[in-house]
């Protein structure tokens, strides 16, 4: 009997799961390792330029070059790969192997290969810190490589180099894009006229509550300010020394004096969450903002949300216009502040798995130099998927492009996608709708912003990775809530900083300092 | 199969060949669990070390017992303690308890279509993924449109709630919502065994004048014990472990909730979705998985101390 029943329970369990269990993922990139073609001799060219050929490899090296693609998989990455290689071929005998990961996937995909050492020589390392690569012994040590192959990169970024450095050593180089952000508020343009949403003069929160306060009126269906994924404002003014977006132990008011303290405990951040609390109490954030899973652009272009705050850029506007297909306006409250993780978020790094680390290095610097290389990597190939519309109408000597006949953003089979995620997009082409300058004021945005006092310092959490577990679930409990307004601060922010001194953050403030310390003297400062 | 000891040699070869098909029928099944259960057990020494992908994970320093310690030192080890155990046993028993309320009552409808209907209604739920379940709980509970703020609270003049900040309704939504999930499942394997049951009790039963509920009480539940204590004995086998998707996805990972939503895994995933630390998460799996050990090892001791022949080993 109760053998006969164990067999019809378990039959039916199987039954169940197998229907359960149907459907997977296939979401996988398509990088088929092509590995050496290498039939391809290279004797016959040894008598070229001395220069050129001290740089040649001596047999062909294929490298797995990794980047984020925005979605679909590349069907004419073939093409681009061979114009590339034929650059690449006569200058270094390299080819490249290009795979694409989407934004959703990236993260994890890239760990993974870092992980297992194969299908990447040659990738951006995103959203990964990259301290704990360089700890975990993915990524290789690149001051060596770029002092003997890599001036041209030196060149291109200037100090923003020192960003990639863990501890002694250099790990990564950054993308060239905004490197540093300035924080504001972004709302639909039309609306903003018709209610005379005054943006010219808004140059505190209490200004801009005073304009939102219209919107409302006007429009009581709309929400004045939205949030991302239930993110009202990631910051505001402070270097968060490596924690971007928990924020366990800053330097708080624009980063000027080297003192690291707890963000939750300072005047600077008891005042937003306070006026956040206001907001929300006068209808001003959307009602359950912490839920949110919705981006606050994907609710402007629905209607029903008027505009939210975000980190700002030169030709943000522009930008986020021409990708929207309705005008957006901005308004700054919070200068540009530049701090080590704006620049070590976003960089290039050779796999500790790279058979070859001189060859990755050659054609990395070549990638960050050469205008004709990066372009195709950008853009793909012209007259297939772009098209010149002014030639030499960039300041940088490079031309206004746009989509070539035929294809526009949903057909062409190669894409441009986060160029800010390719090494150097300021020495390539203009896209059609941004300023033809738009690369010079990035550069000079860079250049001028206000640098955090720990400006090219990079915190390593090693020692006190216990208390950052800890203090993350706390965060994650508290803070965005806060700054969403769905908390009263002031019972909540005491119970708040208890439970994090609970869970050991003076631990990592007393690291962060002495770390912070020990860089001030090695560096003279 | 034969029980008894072979004799000898030949005897023992002889069984073998005897029972090639059972050996054949069970090879696919053991090839299964080795790979997919036993060889992984070797990545239990990640538990232990400070994994450097450099040097491999066989030649990465040992660290002992340090990444262990962010489980234990918080005092949120409490809280998610306390929120992982406390809700798999209310799962454990009100899911077996309705389970089989629904099973027998499954069996005494007489149609065959709608005996057939409501066994795919109830488990339909079962097949939803859990980030689907959590847009329908959101679609009952949001504070701007959800049915039960806009629909019920507001024409009856009741004030509203904004659910997602308010911990103390959340034991019972994340019970109500699991239940409805699950129950169906649990349900069907219950009544794959009430179908076994030999009819020929009832109809003594009958005969001797017992009624409807003196049948279930003195022939259908005794019977369906065997299949209570399987059942029960592999839940607890995980009691340890949260369904992440439910104490995740549904509570939209709200941090005012935490406090009651906070369960082992969660813990694990937000401490470590930044540092990307693959010894510590192994940790935490490590312990777990003896916790369960230990809980089975126990609970069936017990089963076995009141009742040997319903034991599972």
């Amino acid at each position: 009997m109760k053998k006969r029943t164990l067999a019809a329970l378990f039959c039916a369990m199987l039954a169940v799961t197998m229907m359960a269990s149907c459907g997977g993922n296939n979401t996988t990139t398509d990088s088929s390792s092509s590995t050496d073609s290498s039939s391809a001799s290279t004797d016959s060219e040894e008598s070229t330029a001395s220069t050129e050929s001290d740089l040649r490899e001596e047999e062909l090296v294929t490298l797995d070059v990794v980047t984020m693609s925005s979605g679909k998989n590349e069907p004419d990455v073939t093409d681009v790969e061979n114009a590339m290689n034929e650059i690449l071929e006569e200058k270094f005998n390299c080819n490249v192997d290009l795979t694409f990961i989407s934004y959703a996937n990236y993260a994890e995909q890239t760990s993974l290969m870092l992980s297992s050492g194969e299908d990447a020589d040659l990738l951006p390392v995103y959203m990964i810190p990259l301290p704990t690569c360089a700890n975990a012994g993915q990524i290789i040590p690149l001051d060596d490589l770029i002092e003997q192959y890599g001036q041209g990169i030196k060149e291109q970024l200037g100090d923003y180099i020192e960003c990639g450095r863990v501890g002694e050593d250099l790990y990564g180089v950054t993308t060239a894009r905004d490197l540093a952000n300035s924080q504001g508020f972004e709302f639909v343009k039309s609306v903003a006229d018709e209610v005379g949403f005054d943006y010219e003069n808004i140059k505190t929160l209490d200004d801009l509550e005073t304009e939102l306060m219209k919107v409302k009126e006007a429009y009581p269906d709309m929400w004045p300010v939205a949030v991302s994924s239930g993110e009202n404002i990631r910051n505001w003014g402070w270097d968060p020394l490596g924690d971007d977006m928990i924020n366990l132990g800053v330097l708080a008011d624009m980063a000027t004096e080297p003192v690291v303290v707890n963000l939750y405990e300072t005047d600077q951040y008891k005042d937003l969450a306070n006026e956040m609390y206001s907001w929300m109490q006068e209808g001003l954030i959307q009602a359950d903002a912490v839920n949110s899973t919705e981006t606050a652009t994907t609710l402007m272009s629905a209607g029903t949300a008027f505009g939210g705050f975000t980190n700002l850029k030169p030709g943000f506007a522009e930008e986020n216009s021409s990708s929207l297909g309705f005008e957006i306006g901005v308004v700054e409250i919070i200068p540009a502040l530049g701090c080590t993780n704006n620049v070590s978020r976003a960089t290039w790094t050779i796999s500790s798995g790279c058979d070859n680390p001189e060859a990755a290095m050659k054609v990395l610097n070549e990638l960050y130099t050469n205008p004709d290389l990066s372009n195709l990597y950008m853009y793909g190939i012209e007259g297939v998927h772009y098209k010149v519309l002014e030639e030499g109408g960039a300041s940088n000597g490079q031309d206004i492009i746009t989509w070539a006949d035929g294809v526009d953003a949903t057909t062409s089979n190669y894409r441009k996608s986060g160029t800010w995620l390719q090494p150097n997009q300021f020495i390539g082409h203009v896209w059609e709708g941004s300023a033809a300058d738009i690369w010079d004021q990035q550069r000079d945005f860079n250049n001028n912003a206000q640098k955090s006092v720990a400006f090219g310092f990079t915190y390593d959490s090693l020692p006190v990775t216990n208390e950052v577990t800890a203090c993350t679930n706390v965060v994650s409990k508290y803070h965005k809530a806060l700054l969403c307004g769905a908390l009263e601060p002031e019972s909540t922010l005491a119970q708040f900083n208890e439970e994090l001194y609970a869970a050991g953050l003076q631990n990592i403030i007393d690291e962060k300092q002495a770390q912070l310390d020990a860089w001030l003297e090695a560096n003279g400062k | 199969m034969k029980n008894s000891k072979p004799a000898s040699k030949a005897a023992l070869k002889a069984q073998i060949m005897h029972n090639i098909p059972l050996y054949l029928m069970f090879l696919p099944g053991a090839i299964y669990l080795l790979i997919n259960n036993y060889i992984p057990m070797g990545g239990l020494i990640i538990a232990f070390k400070q994994v450097n992908w450099n040097k491999g994970i066989l030649n990465s320093p040992w660290v002992g017992f340090s990444n262990f310690e962010y489980l234990f030192k918080t005092n949120d080890a409490w809280t998610i303690t306390r929120n992982t155990l406390g809700y798999n046993i209310v799962f454990i028993i009100l899911g077996t308890i309705l389970a089989i309320a629904i099973a027998i009552l499954l069996n005494e409808i007489r149609s065959k279509t709608m005996k057939k209907t409501y066994q795919t209604v109830i488990l339909l739920p079962y097949l939803i993924s859990m980030v689907v379940v959590s847009y329908l709980v959101f679609a009952m509970l949001s504070s701007e449109n959800g049915f039960i703020n806009l629909s019920i609270f507001r024409p009856l003049g009741l004030p509203e709630i904004s659910w997602y900040t308010e911990p103390k309704y959340w034991p019972a939504i994340l019970i109500i919502v699991h239940t409805w999930k699950t129950f169906g499942y649990n349900c069907i394997l219950y009544y794959a065994t009430l179908v076994g049951i030999d009819r020929g009790y009832y109809e003594a039963a009958v005969i001797d004048g017992a009624n409807r509920w003196q049948q279930v009480w003195n022939i259908t539940l005794p019977e369906l014990v065997p299949t209570i204590i399987t059942l029960t004995l592999m839940s607890i086998g995980k009691i340890f472990y949260s369904d992440f998707g439910l104490f995740y996805q549904v509570p939209m990972d709200s941090g005012p909730l935490y406090d009651v939503t906070n369960t082992i895994d969660t813990y694990v995933y937000r401490g470590l979705i930044r540092l990307n630390n693959v010894g510590m998460s192994s940790a935490a799996g490590f312990y777990q998985s003896i916790v369960g050990f230990v809980l089975v090892l126990l609970a069936n001791y017990a089963v076995r101390k009141i009742s040997k022949e319903n034991a599972l080993f």
